[in-house]
């Protein structure tokens, strides 16, 4: 009888369970403000008061031929009543459109309204459980309600999403970026974590995980232009920890899962329950899992050494499916925990070999997992639109020049990954990349027929810039820079659409 | 950590109603369609809590406010917990990684972190003169 089942509510929330009391972090909030007294350039990790909009003063010329929209999606709250997160990815989704047209440049922003940050204004103060700070004031139905909607803003089909990883997209208007709600791809999947780094197939299709920290279920979507769900599924994968990113290649879903143990303390925040286990004497590896894109299985998994990852470039398949390269960038040791400081001001040591692009060649026959380096100091990849899932030749990324004291993405460069030769430009000091896009010319042939687009944030004047570059002079600098009157926040990542 | 329901029906509809037995009236709002049933349970204390109810009821699902009496309980504490059958096929759906896409209440609009509130968060006393309360599905 079904009806024994009667409310198994928690049922599978214990993966995200977290504290009752409240944790104080007016500490953090006075740490960071004092450290922004003496460092003005921490000020891309202080709020924005509200909804942005202006016109940018253009220097040098804005291709004719960049024409669109550059969607982007960051943190731009991270205090009220004088308590301020702790970790970086905690602060409410800002969403910015950076609108190109007849060589002009718009921008507008705003906050998502999301559950969280409405119910969280009308309060005055934090309620709800972020994934780096340990709040719990009140009490809440699921993981939709502490959605920050804060971690990448997609348009597919027609439509635009705010996406955070640790549940639904929220979809927002294109145009006015007002807030539509959370979307639910099908009333079975509603509250489903939908991770941030969606995946579009040259069919168009778009292709997404969703994973739970300590839990074992991957879910897996793949969903059509008009919306409706093509596959839906789960594979198990023990000890999952934080999944961020993914890439797809034509026949296989690339993972790469950290090793982290999740501990079960329900009075410390998701982040903080990560425990490094790739260092000391039970040391486990990174594993890479390898599904199936026909059947949502598990075709191989493969280890790696002890790693982080974030972000993935691109993935393709070699010898009819026999070989896979994936190309994304490894860090070395507990990366995620190092994230969180910076919300005191305290900035990173700069050690470009301790994060670096790399190419890992799959063999499946034998098992075996290759690594071969390709640029030190560096993250935010991206490959150009066309070649996602297919052989791709440059790989777009960020970087840390190693002169720097202090880990700082101060250079953009696109890395020739067959020869490994980088094509750089360093802004200059005080100035800060952000992830920077591949966008193809109209008609483009080759992966550098079009251009290298981001946004730069100048600390020395308080202002941000759309920066463009032709994406095969990347060392010639920016064809154009539009410098924007005002500040805007800091983003994780964006995506263009052409128009 | 699955928490289990065992109900055990049959012999609660065989049961006798105690001397002084009080009713207890439950005014469910928010409900979102008048599609399926409402469905409620009650719990007598933290140990049986969502896993053996004392008494449970259902009645069609009116949009916007369904309300339900259950009749001739002994008077003491009880945990409400109510959702919406909305599909009708007789248990609360949950996703793939096992969240409820039903909507769900508890006594006095309790809420968990992730996951169902403590029976003393959601238990109400029911004196011999019955009670009549309100939750909200979510």
């Amino acid at each position: 009888m079904e009806r024994r089942r009667f409310l198994e509510a928690g049922l599978g929330f214990g993966a995200l369970a977290l504290a009752g009391a409240a944790r104080a972090d007016a500490a953090t909030y006075r740490l960071f403000h004092a450290a922004l007294q003496r460092d003005p350039a921490l000020s891309i990790y202080a709020d924005v008061p509200g909804a942005q909009q202006g016109r940018a003063r253009i220097e040098g010329r804005m291709p004719a031929g960049l024409q669109g929209v550059f969607y982007r999606n960051g943190p731009g709250r991270f205090e009220l009543n004088g308590e301020r997160y702790q970790h970086w990815f905690d602060g409410d989704g800002f969403v910015q459109r950076w609108t190109i047209r007849d060589s002009q440049v718009r921008h507008q922003g705003r906050f998502v309204e999301t559950r969280k940050f409405l119910d969280e204004s009308a309060a005055g103060q934090f309620l709800y459980p972020a994934f780096g700070t340990g709040i719990a004031r009140r009490g809440f139905r699921d993981n939709d309600t502490m959605n920050a909607a804060n971690t990448n803003l997609l348009p597919f089909g027609g439509k635009l999403y705010a996406l955070w990883e640790g549940g639904s997209a929220t979809e927002i208007d294109p145009e006015t970026l007002a807030t539509a709600g959370i979307k639910t791809w099908r009333p079975d999947l509603k509250a489903m974590p939908f991770s941030a780094h969606p995946k579009i197939d040259t069919d168009g299709t778009l292709w997404n995980f969703g994973a739970l920290p300590g839990g074992d279920r991957l879910a897996l979507y793949r969903i059509g232009r008009n919306g409706s769900v093509l596959q839906a599924g789960v594979v198990e994968v023990p000890k999952l920890a934080l999944l961020h990113d993914f890439a797809l290649s034509e026949r296989h879903l690339i993972f790469v899962v950290p090793p982290y143990d999740v501990q079960d303390d329900k009075t410390r925040s998701l982040a903080e329950r990560h425990v490094w286990a790739g260092s000391g004497a039970g040391a486990r590896p990174t594993r890479v899992v390898v599904v199936a894109k026909d059947s949502f299985t598990v075709r191989r998994v493969f280890e790696l050494p002890p790693r982080m990852v974030f972000h993935f470039g691109n993935a393709w398949d070699e010898n009819g499916g026999a070989v896979t390269h994936v190309d994304l960038v490894l860090h070395e040791g507990d990366q995620l925990a190092a994230l969180g400081h910076v919300m005191e001001g305290v900035r990173e040591p700069n050690r470009p070999a301790g994060h670096r692009a790399v190419r890992v060649t799959l063999d499946y026959a034998s098992g075996r997992a290759a690594t071969a380096s390709l640029l030190d100091g560096a993250e935010f990849p991206r490959v150009m639109p066309q070649v996602v899932g297919r052989r791709h030749r440059r790989l777009a990324l960020l970087s840390s020049d190693r002169r720097n004291p202090a880990l700082t993405l101060d250079t953009v460069n696109v890395v020739h990954v067959d020869t490994g030769k980088a094509d750089s430009w360093r802004f200059g000091p005080g100035w800060r990349a952000e992830e920077h896009v591949l966008v193809a010319a109209p008609g483009a042939r080759g992966e550098t027929d079009g251009w290298l687009v981001g946004v730069v944030q100048d600390t020395t004047s308080g202002a941000s810039l759309l920066s463009v570059f032709d994406a095969a002079r990347v060392n010639a600098g920016p064809l154009a820079l539009a410098h924007l009157p005002y500040r805007t926040p800091h983003c994780f990542h964006g995506n263009f659409l052409a128009s | 950590m699955k928490r289990r329901i065992l109900p055990a029906l049959l012999a609660l509809a065989a049961s006798v109603p105690p001397a002084h037995a009080a009713d207890l009236t439950i005014q469910v709002d928010n409900v979102r369609s008048g599609d399926g049933q409402v469905m409620v349970a009650l719990y007598d204390g933290a140990a049986t809590f969502l896993r053996q109810p004392v008494r449970s009821a259902s009645a069609a699902a009116g949009a916007g406010s369904t309300t339900l009496v259950v009749r001739d309980l002994a008077p003491g504490d009880y945990g409400i917990a109510v959702y919406h059958d909305a599909n009708g096929n007789g248990r609360m759906d949950t996703n793939m990684m096992g969240i409820p896409v039903e909507p769900f209440a508890f006594g006095r609009d309790a809420q968990g972190t992730m996951g169902p509130p403590a029976f003393d968060a959601v238990k109400l006393a029911v004196p011999s003169g019955g009670l009549a309360t309100r939750v909200t599905l979510r």
